[in-house]
């Protein structure tokens, strides 16, 4: 049965959830409780993309049908995590100035509007009196599910949790390795939970740890995972009514792990493969702890769940928040607040009326990137005729590229869509021969790569490699020590030459073959050109900018990258929108539509350094002779406006010169080599004419719209189910690595072991690390990204806004249940979206 | 005619590292970024000194300098001897100490720990420089209990996570355990040979080798030497606290493979005239070595995690350097000691960049002929230059063994056969049996590190008092 199936099934049962306890399982029908529960998980537990590809996800993307509080409370239920800063931050930004009394007013008077039966019985003089005084303590002991381990561990001073643990990260990352060991597992090819069962008859590990009899245990598992998660469950004598809370506090005991498995499960499902390997993770982690269990010295019953459960587990514990929890909420209400007010000053100063159409010279388009605010910020400043707009960084070309020499590449398009067509490297700009030359050459050399690694890994010929070849890495070492600014050089392109390197780019006419067809691609020009919102007044430039980081001896470079291309640099896509859109043809038809291009008109791809603020025009070698004039031009303003946005950013950096800069993103020991999406708190949809001079540090979202190019609301509809999604899920990252980095960031970049080429340790073993590492968000003092829900302002009136909530759930999920706040901006008005489904005018308190 | 500048300023950067090791942490906690320029300025100075001394070395031999402090009451002198050995052990260590403060200059910048670690590094790098320097055995080990101190402050400048603990806790006891058997077989050096100083000490065991009388105690101190040496460097049985150590940050992990390991190593290469004198140390060297060589490279295979291949791939690679000693010869083990330390110390600090350096070809293709052919005679011919000058540098600071065939037609010959049976016979003749049952087995064993990890954990705990699992 397909995972989808199961769902259908789960869901057409899910009216019968309340079972009698200890209901008979029938042995050929599947347990419907139990299905649900499976499904449940895979809901709740949120992917986590490999290293190479990494995307940001919202760690509480399956529960966001349920409201920001109550996710909270359901999670802190099932593991030991926490979604609100703690009191003594707040109490820092009290006691600093940056939180008021008449904010924290404000914002316990929203909560008791929005959540009347939570904050009703919380007087605003309680909520000061917790905050300044002492005399509230945290309750120390938690009340929740779960392992049998962590209740054994708690019980008896042992560790067997950590066994535990590091046992099936050393099976996980074995299994699931890309290429780091030589001798691989030989269980690589059957489902995780099979190659888990084979080993470990065969592992002395858990045995001579003390869990005698383990093997032959796991020999008596059922061979099928869900049903060896019934099996335990039932030796465990978990009551029916506490299957799916306990299954969802199993799967977070090891988190990562649950996480990784379910990225590979939905990368399955898209290619239409069923996969149970989640449930396998489940049975695995299980049997562990049930063999525990059955340990002569451990005494039951074991305290595995709370002992006042309320067992509605459609809506989480129903009990009352702690007026701890309560609390904190309302300060991170008020702290958004204030900086809900200070951005809604600055946009009340906005121009109502759109400024007369003048042809500017140059238009730039960014990702929607927060750095790239800065970059726009700075170019406008350089010189009048520059316009700039914002879109997502992929520009509506879903491509998979694959880089030269290879047989597959990586998708560079949100995570969210899947790639239509192919983009093979090639070698532009070369003839044929040559390039054949090249081409053999190349994959010569990278012939001898897997043999160099045979020669330094295999067992024997490991142990000369270091007499023999040590001494070239005495260069290596010092050319890295002294001048700090030697890159890892790249495998891939071992021995070419920069100006090799620079004739490499996308091969649109071999991507006619792999799926760019010219109906696709008259279909993409059109839908970014009017999903942009930029159908008429076309400059004589237009540079479709992508942006990429670049940094060295950084497992999490991909962080850094384009979300919007899938973690990766958004080059090629900015190189195939551009080739499309200079295509005569394609201009032709989109004349016929509507659209029209002058003759006039170039696009230029171009790539932002993030790292740098260095923006790289790219193929320059195809731009007409009558253009040059304006290049020279676009090359001097690009480079003041770099300088401009890295004297903003070295003070945000603390770096003392530009050269600096530079070398934080050559450096191979710069752990802080930019500060990525931190500071991130707002997404504003607006013209750029309404924000234009606007300073927002670095900090928005800015996505272009105009209301009145949109009839249907269909670009209003896909910004907010598309863009804004993203939004929110690299938001909430930043969000829960800054609040929580134990249970939702990646730990410490200083012990980062990385584990199969797709994954990072701290250091030993424990769990695989999902989320952010403490460095990007933290600057050794203080958090550098403040944690705040995001802020969504959309210039449009309420009614359209209110049609896209009603037609998405996603959406409306997203802004009802406070996982952002959103903001209708009509003319100089500002209204809020509730909880409780209504608009309410929010005034701008001026300063 | 020596050139007493530069053995002077390796003498005034290793007092000055010293210093710095010893001052307290809250004078320093303000001025880590000072601390950490400090630092690496001084083990440079140190190594292009050791360089430069070096060039001497392999001029006169070697150097002996004494300081006398004072005459009365008691004769007080410090009394450095310099020879090839300690030129290898000064130039790598003051090396690769010096990238890895770099290095952390930046790269711990940010934490907390950043002023804790300069001083441990600091004082690790000192006692070393001290260990190589010595002029007797005594000197050494004072140079190697410090090592051990200085370690552990490194070790526990990051507290907090209780696996660290555990981890130092095991390496501490090893260590304390290696102290004890060198300060054993300093007593009975003493009271078999009357001195601990090195150049009466092996003028007495070259005659006693001449006139064949061996005094009783001279298989106890070899073997008790050995001993030591096996724990410090990570040998089995003692081998099982370096894969623990991963927990450690970057740079200590770096310093702890590229540097301190080699200190057991160092003192077999140095004691290697009063080892040499027995059979019984040198087969237990030999075996342990083979045994820590074939553990740590067929682990290696298995390990999915960089920094834990890389722990596995020292533990070969020393058990190599072990089973070179073994069979005497020294110049190899010289050789291999250096060029360990540098590839290491790359390898672990740009353990990060694994993603920026990976092919996208799999791993275990059969190789072709004509390029390993090629990479071997390379190999051989870079290898057989390196050794010479080894070689002259070290003449006179190790035994040339009597026997007929030369150590370098020997160790080439190992070389040569282990070069095409690893990388030529083996990967195809394994590769059609690696669904074999006892293949599986083989495979989960190795993954699991022969589960040699769990005795000395067992031990660590019941020492401490911790309880290992449920009871």
């Amino acid at each position: 049965m397909s995972a989808t199936q199961s769902r259908k099934r789960s869901l057409a049962t899910s009216k019968n959830n309340r079972l009698p306890l200890n209901a008979p399982a029938c042995a050929d029908e599947r347990d419907s409780l139990l299905e649900q529960a499976f499904s449940h998980v895979q809901v709740v537990i949120p992917p986590l993309w490999p290293l190479a590809d990494y995307v940001a996800v919202n760690p509480c993307v399956g529960l966001t049908d349920r409201s920001f509080l109550n996710a909270h409370l359901y999670l802190s239920s099932l593991r030991d995590c926490d979604l609100l800063m703690s009191r003594d931050y707040f109490r820092t930004r009290y006691s600093e100035g940056h939180l008021t009394a008449d904010q924290i007013a404000a914002a316990h008077a929203r909560c008791v509007f929005e959540y009347p039966d939570v904050f009703g019985q919380l007087p605003l003089s309680q909520l000061m009196k917790w905050l300044t005084e002492s005399a509230f303590e945290t309750p120390v002991r938690q009340n929740r599910f779960r392992t049998v381990a962590d209740a054994v561990d708690e019980c008896q001073g042992s560790t067997w949790s950590n066994h535990i643990i590091s046992d099936i990260t050393r099976h996980c990352a074995a299994h699931f390795d890309e290429g780091q060991a030589t001798w691989s597992s030989p269980w690589k090819d059957v489902p995780l939970y099979t190659a888990w069962r084979e080993a470990t008859q065969l592992s002395r590990r858990m045995d001579l740890l003390g869990l005698k009899g383990f093997q032959s245990f796991v020999a008596n598992l059922s061979a099928v995972p869900r049903r060896a998660v019934q099996d335990l469950l039932t030796l465990l004598e978990v009551p029916k009514s506490h299957w799916q809370p306990f299954l969802l506090c199993v799967a977070f005991s090891v988190a990562g792990w649950s996480s990784y498995v379910r990225y590979r499960v939905r990368k399955s499902e898209t290619e239409g493969q069923e996969n149970d390997d989640l449930i396998g993770l489940l049975a695995i982690r299980l049997a562990y702890d049930v063999a525990l269990a059955r340990l002569p010295g451990v005494t039951r019953p074991l305290p595995l769940w709370p002992t006042d459960a309320d067992l509605n587990c459609d809506q989480g514990p129903a009990g009352q928040p702690s007026v701890d929890v309560q609390a904190r909420y309302v300060l991170q209400v008020a702290a958004e607040g204030n900086y809900r007010q200070g951005l809604l000053r600055q946009l009340a100063s906005s121009p109502e009326a759109s400024p007369t159409l003048k042809r500017p010279l140059l238009q730039m388009v960014f990702c929607i990137d927060v750095r790239s605010e800065v970059l726009r910020r700075n170019i406008e400043s350089v010189a009048d005729s520059i316009e700039t707009l914002g879109f997502a960084g992929s520009f509506g070309m879903p491509l998979e590229y694959i880089p030269f020499g290879a047989t597959e590449g990586a998708a560079h398009c949100p995570a969210l869509l899947r790639p239509r067509f192919q983009v093979p490297e090639t070698l532009l700009d070369l003839d044929a021969d040559s390039a054949h030359r090249i081409d053999d050459e190349h994959t010569t050399s990278q012939d001898a790569r897997p043999l160099w690694k045979t020669f330094r890994t295999t067992a024997a010929s490991y142990l000369k490699i270091a007499s023999s070849f040590g001494w070239r890495y005495v260069g290596k070492l010092l050319s890295k020590s002294v001048h700090g600014n030697r890159h890892v050089s790249h495998n891939r392109l071992d021995g070419w030459d920069d100006q090799l390197k620079s004739y490499l780019g996308p091969d649109l006419i071999a991507a006619r073959n792999h799926g760019l067809t010219e109906e696709l691609r008259l279909e993409l020009a059109e839908g970014m050109l009017r999903n942009l919102g930029l159908t008429s007044n076309f400059a004589r430039v237009v540079i479709l900018c992508g942006h990429g980081a670049d940094v060295t001896n950084n497992p999490y470079r991909a962080t850094l990258n384009c979300g919007a291309c899938g973690g990766h640099s958004g080059k090629p896509n900015a190189r195939v929108a551009g080739a499309i859109l200079n295509d005569p043809q394609i201009r032709i038809s989109l004349n016929a539509r509507g659209i029209s291009i002058p003759a006039d008109t170039w696009f230029l791809p171009a790539l932002h350094n993030t790292t740098t603020d260095v923006v790289e025009l790219l193929d320059l070698p195809l731009v007409p002779p009558s253009h040059q004039s304006d290049i020279t031009k676009i090359e001097d303003w690009l480079r003041e406006a770099g300088r401009l946005s890295r004297n903003e950013r070295g003070l945000r950096m603390a770096s003392t010169d530009e050269a600096d800069i530079f070398r934080r993103s050559r450096d191979w020991s710069e752990v802080q080599p930019e500060w990525g999406l931190a500071g991130n708190a707002a997404f504003i949809v607006a013209p750029r004419w309404r924000t234009v001079g606007m300073n927002f540090g670095g900090r928005t979202f800015l996505h272009n719209y105009s209301r009145g190019l949109d009839p249907e609301l269909k670009v209003l509809e896909s910004i907010m189910s598309a863009a804004m999604v993203v939004g929110n899920w690299i938001n909430m990252q930043y969000y829960a690595s800054a609040v929580d980095p134990v249970a939702f960031g990646s730990g410490n970049k200083i012990s980062h072991n990385v584990v199969g080429q797709f994954g990072v340790l701290q250091g030993h073993g424990g769990d695989l690390k999902t989320g952010l590492p403490w460095q990007s968000v933290y600057d050794g003092n203080r958090l550098k990204h403040e944690p705040l829900r995001l802020l969504v302002v959309i210039d449009a009136d309420r009614s359209s806004l209110q049609q896209v909530i009603e037609r998405q759930k996603p959406v409306r999920d997203l802004v009802t249940n406070g996982w952002m706040s959103l903001i209708a901006w009509e003319g100089s008005d500002f209204y809020r979206w509730t909880a409780q489904a209504t608009w309410q005018m929010e005034s701008v308190v001026s300063d | 005619m020596v050139f007493w500048l530069p053995v002077a300023l390796l003498i005034a950067s290793m007092l000055a590292l010293f210093a710095v090791g010893i001052v307290p942490i809250r004078l320093m906690k303000q001025s880590s970024q000072d601390l950490g320029r400090l630092v690496t300025v001084l083990a440079w100075s140190s190594a292009s000194a050791a360089i430069t001394i070096g060039v001497q070395v392999a001029a006169v031999g070697v150097i002996e300098a004494t300081w006398t402090l004072s005459n009365r009451p008691l004769p007080v002198s410090f009394k450095v001897h310099i020879d090839g050995v300690a030129i290898a052990m000064l130039v790598s260590i003051s090396f690769v100490a010096g990238v890895i403060a770099r290095f952390s200059s930046i790269y711990l910048r940010k934490d907390a720990a950043q002023a804790r670690f300069f001083r441990g590094l600091s004082l690790t790098l000192a006692a070393m420089l001290l260990l190589a320097l010595s002029s007797s055995l005594l000197m050494l080990a004072g140079g190697w209990i410090a090592t051990g101190i200085g370690l552990q402050s490194l070790l526990t400048a990051c507290p907090g996570r209780t696996v660290t603990t555990w981890a130092a806790r095991k390496r501490a006891l090893t260590s304390r355990l290696g102290d004890a058997l060198l300060i054993t077989a300093l007593a009975l050096t003493y009271q078999c040979f009357g001195t601990v100083e090195f150049p009466e000490l092996f003028q007495q065991t070259s005659d006693l080798l001449q006139s064949n009388r061996l005094p009783a105690g001279t298989a106890a101190i070899g073997v008790l030497l050995v001993l030591a040496a096996l724990t410090k460097s990570a040998q089995f049985p003692f081998h099982s606290w370096l894969p623990a150590m991963i927990e450690t940050p970057t740079p200590v992990l770096a310093l702890l493979n590229a540097g301190v390991i080699n200190v057991g190593a160092f003192l077999v290469i140095r004691m290697s005239p009063v080892i040499s004198l027995s059979p019984m140390a040198l087969s237990l060297l030999t075996l342990s070595g083979a045994v820590t060589a074939i553990v740590g490279s067929v682990t290696m295979l298995t390990q999915t995690s960089i920094k834990r291949s890389l722990a596995c791939s020292t533990l070969a690679q020393i058990g190599f350097l072990m089973v070179l000693c073994g069979l005497e010869a020294y110049t190899a083990a010289l050789l291999h000691l250096i060029g360990h330390s540098v590839y290491k110390a790359f390898a672990i600090l740009s353990s990060g960049s694994v993603l920026e350096t990976r092919t996208t070809v799999g791993a275990l293709d059969y190789p072709a002929w004509s390029r390993t052919v090629g990479h071997g005679m390379l190999a051989i011919v870079g290898y057989v230059v390196a050794y010479q000058l080894v070689d002259r540098l070290a003449a006179n600071a190790i035994p040339q063994p009597a026997g007929s065939l030369s150590t370098l037609g020997i160790v080439l010959a190992i070389f040569v056969v282990s070069w095409f049976v690893g990388t030529i016979v083996i990967p195809p003749i394994a590769k059609p049996f690696a669904q074999h049952r006892w293949a599986r087995a083989a495979y989960v064993h190795a993954l699991n590190g022969f589960y040699l990890d769990i005795p000395a954990r067992r031990l660590t705990d019941w020492i401490y008092g911790q309880p290992l699992g449920a009871r």
